[in-house]
């Protein structure tokens, strides 16, 4: 005769394997998606886009005779401004995908990233800013998803403010070099809704970035 | 704060940490969420819990925890699950089988929460009884009276009434002689 305890053993070990995954969260949202193939395309165009003008301005630049140096930082600008893009897209998306109301209109976010944005909550903001060329470019590149209001500082939040009386705050994390690199960023919207995730963003063969996974820590509070 | 030896932590942990999570409460999503939470919890005490010796106790602790806060949250909206009037005799053995389990996961479901936490914990994480009892700030006695009133629940169900008893756990007391349930 078989044993309860047995078949309890075998029911668990069977079912944690339906368990969530800590890694693919990106690769699973992507797959849910209402519009993916649209709203991924009008993204990746405008950051395409972005991306040549800001290039187009290094050209320019070159041409003046300021020097390659000067170039090669536009360049470098137009990489800022496609990862930053990219991983504020998913972000929004990984966030908002389950209200009702989508992503806010507006959403906030700090003009210097911080080395690491998932434990930088409460730090003064005391990093580079990130250059207007680059922020015009992530501006437009979000056109199509919300309106990204550039801010100096972290505002302050009352106890009172939630989701339906705020706007979102983001922090990105650095973007450090190479062709697949890890980039955090975080949120609070409200007073006691935060969260943060580490996207692991690459290069693809055309040269475009792309959000290709997630790594820990993620975050919730 | 060693963030480094968190971050390992996190990367090496967050797996199974979030398959205790999803058989406490049946729902990924639900899961994801503990789970986070109780890493944030974690993560501003990292240096403590370091200290003390054994962070996974410690986070599972909060995971077990999170677990109730939640349910407690969600009891007022939650919908009972009937339970399955599939008869069972009429399949082959995979499928059987498969239906069996299907069964026993919606059952187990049902379970008070402190019965359920005890099953995961002693089938699954195979604890015992007396880390059971630790986890759930409960004495061991009582760990096996919630295992035992869990086994007499599942066994009402008419497709699992002719399931034998499960064999007594063997639990090892503060003075070292073991006990039986």
């Amino acid at each position: 005769m078989n044993r309860l305890d047995d078949l309890v053993r075998a029911t668990l070990v069977d079912r944690a394997e339906q368990a969530p995954s800590p890694i693919p969260v990106v690769n699973r949202v992507r797959a849910q998606r209402r519009q993916p193939a649209r709203r991924g395309w009008l993204v990746a165009g405008a950051a395409a886009a972005a991306t040549a003008a800001v290039v187009a301005v290094g050209i320019t630049v070159s041409n003046s005779g300021s020097g390659s140096g000067q170039s090669t930082a536009v360049v470098a600008e137009g990489r800022t401004a496609e990862a930053y893009s990219v991983v504020l897209e998913h972000f929004l998306d990984d966030s908002y995908r389950h209200d009702d109301d989508g992503v806010p209109d507006t959403v906030l976010v700090l003009i210097r990233p911080e080395e690491d944005a998932g434990w930088a909550a409460g730090r003064p903001e005391v990093g580079d800013p990130i250059p207007p060329d680059v922020r015009d470019a992530v501006t437009a590149a979000l056109a199509d998803l919300t309106t990204v209001a550039w801010v100096d500082r972290f505002p302050p939040i009352d106890p009172g403010d939630t989701p339906e009386t705020s706007d979102p705050v983001i922090r990105l994390g650095l973007l450090p070099s190479g062709d697949e690199v890890n980039v955090s960023v975080s949120a609070n919207h409200g007073y006691d809704n935060g969260w943060l995730k580490t996207y692991v963003v690459s290069r693809d063969e055309d040269g475009h970035w792309r959000v290709t996974g997630a790594d820990a820590p993620v975050g919730l509070t | 704060m060693a963030e480094s030896d968190f971050g390992e932590y996190v990367e090496a942990r967050t797996g199974a940490l979030l398959r205790l999570a999803y058989l406490l409460c049946g729902n990924a999503h639900t899961a994801e969420d503990i789970v986070q939470d109780a890493l944030v919890r974690a993560h501003r005490r990292w240096d403590r819990v370091t200290q003390a010796g054994s962070p996974d106790a410690y986070v599972r602790r909060i995971v077990v925890n999170q677990h109730r806060s939640w349910r407690r949250l969600r009891a007022s909206t939650e919908l009972a699950v009937e339970p399955s009037d599939v008869p069972l005799s009429a399949a082959d053995d995979v499928q059987e089988s498969l239906a069996v389990r299907d069964l026993t996961w919606r059952l187990l479901q049902e379970l008070p929460e402190q019965q359920r936490a005890v099953l995961v914990l002693r089938y699954y994480e195979d604890l015992s009884d007396v880390n059971i009892a630790d986890l759930l700030d409960c004495a061991p006695g009582t760990v096996r009276s919630l295992a035992a009133r869990a086994f007499a629940q599942l066994r009402r169900h008419p497709d699992l009434s002719g399931y034998a008893a499960p064999e007594p756990a063997h639990t090892t007391t503060p003075s070292g002689q073991e006990e039986t349930s």
